[in-house]
């Protein structure tokens, strides 16, 4: 047996997260009562090294490239994704040691965490089988449950982790009842290509669909679609500040890149799509739900990080729409769905990431009310704030605004989509509204007590760098936009 | 003969229970044979330590069980050619594939092993 | 069944097998005494674990035993030892129950009817040689499943290290945080101790 070791360069990145993850582990076990400052940047050089390598990876993933007999693929879409989930590992790790240091749990397996939770969503994003798909998926779930929990302290850290972890094993459930289906179905195909030759004769038994729609459940569960969204709220308010900004972004982009990745591949027949049945129109139900009740639960949240828990699960059901409209055929919608992720990991983090900021450990100021006054105590961090709050709801010149732009033409150029694209507007122009409560919050009332936010070095700069990066995203859209595009289109 | 074999289960089982001599007293229903009083109630809470351990052996136990087949494909899985099924030779040259794929596999685990042992050293008393 | 069809004695360790199975499941659901319970359903898996060696399945046999009557046996006492408290009834599983009969009495209709009549639709035909046992799952798994086998090392390392880190005390955590507290106290005092300062105004609880 020759194994070509070559291949693995185009796994690099994966490979620096999973090595440097377990140096971090060791450097945590055998230097005991050393400084825990020095394991961030441990980490931090691992995300930088990371996304060196995707630089340098770029140039040779222009055409796809299947490897492990055909368990992972390095394609352009990948990698872009890739560089998403990196920028979101390194920011947390800029944002997390100050507030561990000022909570008081400061230790060296968090970061290990976030870097192999890294690790899973490139496992995800790369995998090209169900078998991949799933190892990736739950790689990247145990280390957001653990970091859900981690905060041993806080009994809504713990409650929110419970509840993550029991939604999330009946997901993996769901997900592995489908596999089996399917693999029943089509005569033993677990690969995206095996199943999608298979289709039409496995279309002949009705377990096919249902296998399709338990995967379909599964993922619907770690984006925090609709039905599927209860875990959502509980777990992101009782994480740890700077965990929730790395679970509402980096594994929600890591779950759309695998629903992306298998509506476009293994279920991307017609026979799948269209209909009443198809996941076409079953998609498309589920994001207007998704849109409306994230919003409107969002509207009655006077605690900051529940509503911000509410918008991310309505922003899931943005880009559902731009899934649907993928599936109906529309070439833009592809590039359109990644650039909207993009933008909305950086923005969601540097929104986690004020939150993080303004609280201590006796006063986490968690209520709409408690950021009165942050426009005339700290001006710098309350204008970027409200840059993230108005890229979150749309309003130009952000990245926001841009993503939700090409998501909606995107849809707009098929007919059946329109309904979808007018409640889809609506919803944004609702969710302008709630964003705004804070912004006036922050602005227009007097403060009510003295501002003690957790301060540390790291934290302003991650502020500084999710700030221009949506300021960028909203100057210079068609650069990126071109990134994603050429992300083969198959 | 399913009928069968289910029928003869249940019949076990009810020989079980009816032929056999059943004298129930207070001093069977007592928790300890020995006679030992007791201390408390037994719905007192345990040390989670016990339930880290049961985790930690679920986890290697696992571990092991990808050991079998490893070890009994070994020889092929090092050979470039064919392994002789008499002979058990291998004809063409050796690679360090078979060597090489379980050693990146313990060392990751190796890690979370050096992890628990240094931490539950540290951490027991 | 081996390639070769069933022998006689293939039929009769089948046999055996089978109804010591049969009489242990029984047993575990039958018994009051959650040990006795737990053992009887080791047994099984014994049993089960047999059945699937004769089957030429050596290496889920082999699995069934290490990891079934080996690790999850092991979390199944353990929590039976902890939570050991008789007739255990949270809320009323009376209609459960009937539910329960009729799906068992569904399953044995159903399974009647594959037994006697067949499957719909022609079954796979049957298993090359050797399919199942552990050469054949080592050839698939350390070739085909290279990637699977090594990337599910990660995950056991999660695993295990999350596990510790989220089952260990937080005696340390609140100790950093009580040092933390004191340490600031001391920087206050050392802040607003002279003459002349006005006293801070002391911050208004929050109303969460």
């Amino acid at each position: 047996m020759s194994f070509d070791a070559t291949q693995l360069f185009a796994y690099a990145p994966m490979l620096i997260l999973i090595g440097m993850g377990c140096l971090i582990l060791l450097a945590e076990t055998f230097a005991q009562g050393a400084s825990r400052a020095g394991l961030a940047w441990l980490g931090i050089a691992g995300c930088v090294g990371a996304l060196i390598a995707i630089v340098a990876g770029w140039a040779g993933a222009a055409e796809p490239t299947t490897h492990f007999q055909g368990m992972l693929v390095v394609d352009r879409m990948a990698l872009f994704l890739d560089g998403t989930f990196v920028a979101a590992a390194l920011l947390t790790l800029l944002f997390a040691p100050p507030y561990l240091r000022e909570q008081g749990f400061e230790f060296g397996e968090f970061y290990a965490m976030v870097l192999f939770a890294t690790a899973g969503m490139v496992m995800v994003i790369h995998a090209t089988h169900l078998v991949s798909l799933l190892i990736g998926i739950e790689t990247m779930s145990l280390a957001a449950y653990v970091l859900t929990g981690c905060w041993r302290r806080s009994l809504r850290s713990a409650e929110g982790a419970i509840k993550y972890f029991l939604m999330g094993a009946f997901a993996t459930g769901f997900l592995v009842y489908g596999m089996a289906m399917v693999y029943g179905t089509t005569g033993g195909e677990l690969s995206y290509a095996g199943i999608a030759s298979k289709v039409p004769q496995a279309t002949k038994s009705p377990l096919f669909y249902l296998g399709e729609y338990f995967i379909l459940v599964a993922l619907g569960f770690k984006v925090a679609a609709v039905p599927f969204h209860m875990w959502a709220p509980d777990a992101y308010e009782g994480a740890p500040t700077p965990v929730t900004g790395f679970m509402a972004a980096g594994v929600k982009a890591a779950a759309f890149g695998a629903i992306v990745r298998l509506l476009g591949s293994a279920f991307a027949s017609p026979l799948l799509v269209f209909d009443f049945t198809g996941w076409a129109s079953v998609l498309a139900v589920l994001a207007a739900a998704t849109m409306t009740l994230g919003n409107l639960a969002a509207i009655r949240q006077d605690n900051v990080k529940r509503l911000l828990a509410y918008s991310s699960i309505s922003h899931a059901g943005y880009l559902l729409i731009g899934v649907v409209a993928s599936g109906l055929g529309v070439a833009s919608a592809k590039p359109a769905v990644l650039f909207y992720l993009a933008s909305y990991t950086f923005t969601t983090l540097g929104a986690f990431g004020v939150v993080a900021w303004i609280g201590n450990r006796s006063d986490e100021r968690l209520y709409v009310d408690d950021w009165a006054g942050v426009g005339t105590a700290r001006p710098a961090v309350a204008l970027a704030m409200t840059l993230f709050l108005l890229s979150l709801g749309g309003v130009p010149p952000t990245g926001g605004f841009f993503g939700k732009f090409y998501l909606f033409r995107a849809a707009m150029e098929s007919p059946q989509l329109h309904w979808l694209v007018v409640v889809a507007v609506v919803n944004s122009m609702v969710s302008v509204y709630y964003y705004l409560r804070v912004v006036v919050s922050m602005y227009f009332r007097d403060s009510t007590r003295a501002l003690a936010p957790t301060e540390g070095a790291t934290m302003r700069l991650g502020l500084l760098l999710t700030a221009i990066a949506v300021v960028l995203l909203g100057i210079f859209p068609g650069t990126v936009v071109e990134w994603a595009g050429s992300i083969a289109l198959k | 003969m399913i009928l069968g074999g289910v029928g003869f289960a249940f019949a076990l089982t009810a020989a079980a229970k009816y032929l056999g001599p059943s004298r129930p007293s207070a001093a069977k229903d007592y928790p300890y044979e020995c006679g030992s009083d007791v201390i408390g109630s037994p719905r007192a809470r345990f040390e989670v330590k016990f339930y880290q351990v049961a985790i930690v052996f679920l986890v290697f136990d696992i571990e092991t069980a990808f050991l079998y087949p490893w070890a009994l494909k070994y020889r092929a899985l090092s050979c470039l050619g064919q392994v002789d099924l008499q002979t058990r030779v291998c004809t063409g040259g050796v690679s360090f594939f078979g060597l090489g794929e379980i050693l990146v596999f313990m060392g990751i685990l190796i890690v979370a092993l050096a992890y628990v042992w240094r931490k539950r050293a540290v951490g027991w008393e | 069944m081996s390639a070769g069809g069933a022998t006689t004695v293939d039929m009769v360790v089948f046999g055996v097998l089978a109804t010591l199975t049969t009489f242990f499941a029984l047993f575990t659901i039958t018994r009051r005494n959650p040990v006795t319970a737990v053992m009887s359903l080791v047994a099984t898996f014994f049993c089960l674990a047999g059945i699937y060696a004769s089957l030429s399945a050596h290496f889920l046999a082999v699995i069934q035993v290490l990891v079934y009557a080996g690790a999850i046996m092991v979390l199944f006492i353990f929590v039976i030892m902890i939570l050991n408290r008789e007739e255990v009834a949270p809320f009323s599983l009376r209609p459960l129950r009937v539910l329960g009969v009729l799906a068992g009495v569904y399953l044995l209709v159903k399974i009647i009817d594959v037994v006697t009549v067949g499957l719909p639709e022609a079954v796979p035909g049957a298993a090359p040689d050797g399919f199942g046992t552990v050469a054949a799952i080592g050839d698939v798994l350390f070739r085909d499943f290279l990637y699977p086998f090594e990337s599910i090392s990660v995950l056991l390392l999660v695993a295990i290290v999350g596990g510790v880190v989220v089952s260990r005390s937080h005696q340390k955590e609140v100790a950093a945080v009580e040092a933390h507290d004191y340490r600031h106290q001391i920087e206050e005092l050392a802040h607003h101790d002279y003459p002349g300062e006005p006293p801070a105004p002391a911050a208004p609880e929050g109303y969460h």
